[in-house]
Formats: C-alpha cells, structure tokens, sequence
C-alpha cells in the first residue's frame, strides 16, 4: 500500500503530465506565420498629427517596411522593368511628379495628377475618385495600369518568385515560401504608412516653438474666415488639412472628368467631384487639382477667389460665395500662410529615400 | 521505494502515449471513409458550351439571338455561396468563392465535400463574389487579385467576364467586352436537380450556355453594345445580364 505522501506525489505526476500534454498541444496551435524574429516597427506619429490605428493583421514591422521600401523603388514591378513607384512619386516632391501627368512606360500620359504619398495611414480611400478602398488595394493599380507601369499581378508575382533575394524577404515578413499578391500588396502598403509627415511651421507655431510673419498671420484669418478664404470646410485646420471627402470645386460648368461619379453606386450627385487633397506640403506638390491645371498656389487661390465656375455639383460653401471677395494682397497672405505647412522633414528623411 | 518509482515512470509514459494515440486515432477516423459512409464529395462541374458545343476560343464562329457572329477570348467567372436542397426540404450551405475559368481545363469543377447521403433536388449558386469578400484583394487561392478578376480603380472583384470580338452591322470586327460586378450584381441562380448522395463522390454536371446569357429574357444585341464595363454610366445593361443568368444554367446529369 502507497503512503499518503507518495499517493500525493503520483497524484502530482500525474497533473505535471496531463498540463504538459496540452502545453505542447497549444504550443503546436501558434500559426507557423506567427514570426519571433520580426521586430515591431515603431511608428513615430509628429508633432502636428494625431494616433494612428494599425490592425493586428496589418501590423508594421522593421523587416516588412524595409521589403515594401525595396519593392516601392524596384522596378521590376513595371512591366519592361523600367519604371518603379518611386518614378512618380518622387521623395523630393512630397511624393508626387512635377508634371501635369505622369507618363507611364509605354509614354502615354495619364489622366490625372500624382497624388503626394503622406499620412496615408489617416486615409480610407484612395486615387482622387476614392475608387481604391484600402491602401492595400490601392497598391496593385498603377502596377496594372496601362497608362503607368502596364504589368499583370501574374507576371510581378512570377518574377518574384523567382527572385531568391525577395523570396528570402518575404518568407522572413510573412512566413511562407510561395509569394503572392496578398503578400506583396501588404508589403508595400507597410512601407507607405511610414511616410508621415507633420512638422511644419505651422506645427511649432501651434505649440509656441515659432512665430508666423504679419503675412503668414493674415493669412491664416482669412484661411479660416468663412466671408473671406473659408478654406476649412473641406481642408480641416490642422491635423491632415483634409476631409477626406468628394467635392467639385467648381473647376469646369461640364466637368471633363467624372471623378467619383464613376465608383458605385454612380450617383449623378456625385458628377464632378473629386477628393479633398491634403494642404500640407502643398509648395512641394505643384501642379495643382486632379488635372494638374495650375502651376501656383496663387492660381488655386485665385480660383477659390473669382474663378470658379457654376456646375450642378458645386460644393455649396463655394457657391454660396461672391466673386473677387479677396484682394490681391489677401491671396498673397493666403498663399504666404500655406507655405507654412510645408514639412521639410519628408523630402530629406533617409527611412524614406531609396 | 524502487518499485514505486518505477510504478511512476511506467505510468507517465503511458499516459503520455495515450495522450499522443488518441489523436492520431481521431484523424483516421475522419478520414475513414468505409462502406457506412454517410456522406460524399460532390463535384459540381461546368460544361460551359455554346448552343450545346464546346467553346473554341478565339474564332468568330458562334451567332447570338440577335444574329451578331462573335469569338471568345476569355470567359470567366465566379461562382459563391452554394445551397443544396434536398428532397426532404432541408437545405446545405456552403460558403465558397470558386473562378470558372474556360481557358483553364483544372478550373471547370467545385469540389463540395462531406455533402451528406440523400436526394437532391435543387441547387442554389451565385454568380459573382459576395459583399463580405468583395471589397478587399488580401485574400489567396481563387480570390488573389492576380487572376485579372480583380479592379483596383474600383475596388471589387469582376463577377463575370468575356472578351472576344464580333462582326458588327456593318461587316467590321469590334471588340467585345462584358466585365460584370458591383455589389448589385451579386445574382442567385436556383437550379432543379435531379441525384442522389449514396456515400461514394459523385459527379454533378451542369451546362452554362453563352447564347442564353445574351437571349432570355433580354435579346442582347452587341451592335448596340459591345463594351459593358460595370462602373461606367450604362448600368441597364447589369440588370438585364442578371437576369438573363437565370436562364443559362441548367442540370445535366450526375454520376
């Protein structure tokens, strides 16, 4: 017969055996995805922006915005292997081409303006149209594009399977050997997201690190005066300087251009607009509107001012407006104001360059 | 002292190998497929034809109801959410995104497993891709956005695709384009059946004819038409294909 203290100990055996046995079976339960040797990569949010939400699914890490860096200026995602994201969207510039459109590898010119690439972690929709839902989606169009990089999915996704340097990368982010669209759509998505951009003048001056010039000064008064500039209804004072909404801004009475009209569900309410882009960095990224009609800001300005046209869409804080209600001087200062959002920091920040 | 301790040892490593066993012996069982089986794979597989005949792509041989002669380049779509019926009015319910595509013999089938013993009578698919899948490219096997059923300036999948050419009024060759998807688009298509699951796969057939896409109840005249890409401003053109869908699937046979 056992003694009482050794029935405890068998009874202890017992339990250390049945817990590691469904130890091992937990253990075994953990994705093989699930990577140890990823690092967290650490968002940096500036001075002027607010959180941002990253789902865990989409989370960023240091080896993952390194691959997305590496494919975002690789172009081997263009079909002749000539022409990478970063062909257009150029660090310098805020991420956008310096000309009206950009011209894709067969030189045929696009139909509208690159959009600057910054803060796009804010963002919910994408292309001016807001036709991309996702910056995840958004990434595989200019790929497939025939007026941009006119490749097929089936022929990046083959030529970086066949590459061992990527195929090595990507194993590394997402832990599987076979790379596909989800993959790298994610990848380069991780990559953009990183690209914030939030220390302007404008920035310190909100927290007393700078002060505004008389002109800078006036202009931000008639930024925000409704009878004057009353720019803040669509470009939100402060944090992103946006909206992120549709609207026409009375750029043609027959808008040439659809914009949101052709994303379902077609709402002839919706003919003629366009999304409200951000004002940050706005110096950076001329030529300006979806068209890249205007060349300076004192033209942009100057067509909030007397130029713009009656259409059957126009944002009603535009139509409601008299024509020439701000002076040459008062454009000036308007102008003089949107000079102080620009970030310096993003066009010579080394995370972002190639 | 000793014989305890070795009673001890003995013991875990039983308990530990029991502990192993038994799983191994679960898997078995569900794979196990013995002569009680109380249910099947049923494999649903399309014979996408033309007026009864096989589809030769890239020749201006077929003629439509509205006497328009045209080719097919490509024919593809998907195929969701299959509900088979059964004699007794029960129903079963299967949650998938399939891409039929014809230029593809390995993509033509719709593998449903364990679909349980009994008499069909009735089997319900859609056509295109169902709003929780459709607004997002981060997903694999037939839904990776690589298979060229996928719009980026749009997010959203192409339901139903066929490109080709036709010979127009006039005696020119046009091009010929119908991209179907949107969300509106999503179509159920009820189609009566006639087999039975005894516990061995079985083999569904179903005919998907062309002609009847572009004839029942709307005559499709391409002259009038030969470039339908949902998102652009004619949508009349989606309703009416919807509607026709319903007309071009029928039951064969099964084996």
């Amino acid at each position: 017969m056992l003694s009482n203290f050794m029935r405890k100990l068998f009874l202890f055996f017992i339990a250390i055996t049945i817990i590691y046995a469904c130890k091992k079976d937990s253990e075994l339960a953990i994705p093989s995805t699930q990577n140890t040797s990823l690092t967290l990569y650490k968002l940096t949010i500036p001075l002027g922006l607010p959180p941002i939400y990253i789902p865990d699914s989409l989370k960023l890490t240091e080896q993952g915005v390194a691959l997305g860096k590496q494919l975002f200026y690789d172009p081997i995602l263009s079909a002749n292997g000539q022409m990478s994201c970063g062909s257009c969207h150029h660090q310098l510039h805020a991420f956008v081409d310096t000309g009206k459109l950009s011209i894709g590898i067969d030189g045929i010119a696009g139909t509208r303006n690159a959009m600057p690439l910054f803060n796009l972690a804010y963002a919910t929709n994408f292309f001016w149209d807001g036709g991309a839902t996702s910056i995840e989606n958004q990434v595989i169009g200019p790929i497939q594009n025939p007026v941009e990089m006119h490749s097929t999915l089936k022929n990046v996704i083959e030529k970086l399977n066949n590459n061992n340097g990527y195929k090595t990368k990507f194993k590394l982010v997402f832990g599987k050997s076979i790379i596909t669209t989800a993959m790298l759509m994610k990848a380069i998505a991780q990559f953009e997201k990183t690209i914030l951009s939030g220390n302007s003048k404008y920035d310190l001056y909100k927290v007393g690190k700078a002060t505004l010039t008389s002109h800078e000064a006036n202009g931000l008064n008639i930024f925000i005066d409704n009878n004057k500039g009353d720019c803040t209804h669509c470009h939100i004072l402060g944090s992103t300087f946006t909206d992120f909404d549709f609207k026409d801004n009375g750029l043609d009475s027959i808008p040439k251009d659809s914009g949101r009209y052709r994303i379902p569900p077609f709402l002839v309410s919706n003919i003629g607009k366009f999304k409200t882009p951000s004002l940050r960095n706005i110096e950076l990224t001329a030529p300006y509107m979806h068209d890249g009609r205007f060349k300076t800001l004192t033209e942009c300005v100057e067509h909030y001012n007397s130029g713009f046209k009656n259409s059957p869409n126009l944002d009603i804080n535009i139509a409601n407006k008299t024509k020439g209600r701000m002076s040459t001087q008062e454009v000036a200062d308007v102008v003089a104001f949107l000079k102080t959002l620009t970030d310096n920091s993003i066009t010579t920040n080394k995370n972002f360059a190639q | 002292m000793r014989k305890i301790f070795f009673l001890l040892i003995s013991c875990l490593v039983i308990l530990l190998s029991v502990a192993c066993k038994k799983k191994k012996t679960t898997t078995t069982n569900s794979n196990n497929t013995n002569t009680e089986a109380t249910s099947a794979n049923v494999t649903l597989k399309l014979n996408n034809n033309i007026a009864n005949s096989a589809i030769n792509l890239g020749i201006i041989k077929y003629t439509n109801l509205a006497a328009n002669q045209y080719s097919v380049t490509a024919l593809k779509y998907y195929v969701s959410d299959i509900v088979l019926t059964k004699n007794d009015a029960s129903t079963i319910s299967i949650n998938t995104s399939t891409l039929i595509d014809v230029a593809d013999a390995s993509k033509q089938n719709i593998t449903l497993s364990n679909i349980p013993n009994g008499t069909y009578t009735n089997i319900k698919l859609h056509i295109g891709v169902p709003n929780s899948k459709n607004h997002t490219g981060l997903q694999e096997g037939d839904l990776d956005p690589m298979y060229s059923m996928f719009w980026t300036w749009n997010t959203g999948y192409i339901f139903f695709k066929h490109d080709g050419q036709f010979i127009d009024s006039l005696g020119a060759t046009k091009g010929l384009s119908f991209h179907l998807g949107t969300d509106a688009a999503y179509t159920a298509i009820s189609i009566p059946t006639n087999f039975s699951v005894n516990g061995i796969a079985k083999n569904v057939f179903l005919n998907f004819d062309l002609n009847k896409l572009y004839a029942s109840p709307n005559k499709m005249n391409f002259d009038f038409g030969n470039n339908h890409q949902s998102g652009t401003t004619d949508s009349a053109w989606i309703v009416q294909i919807s509607q026709n869908f319903i007309h071009s699937f029928s039951f064969d046979h099964a084996e």
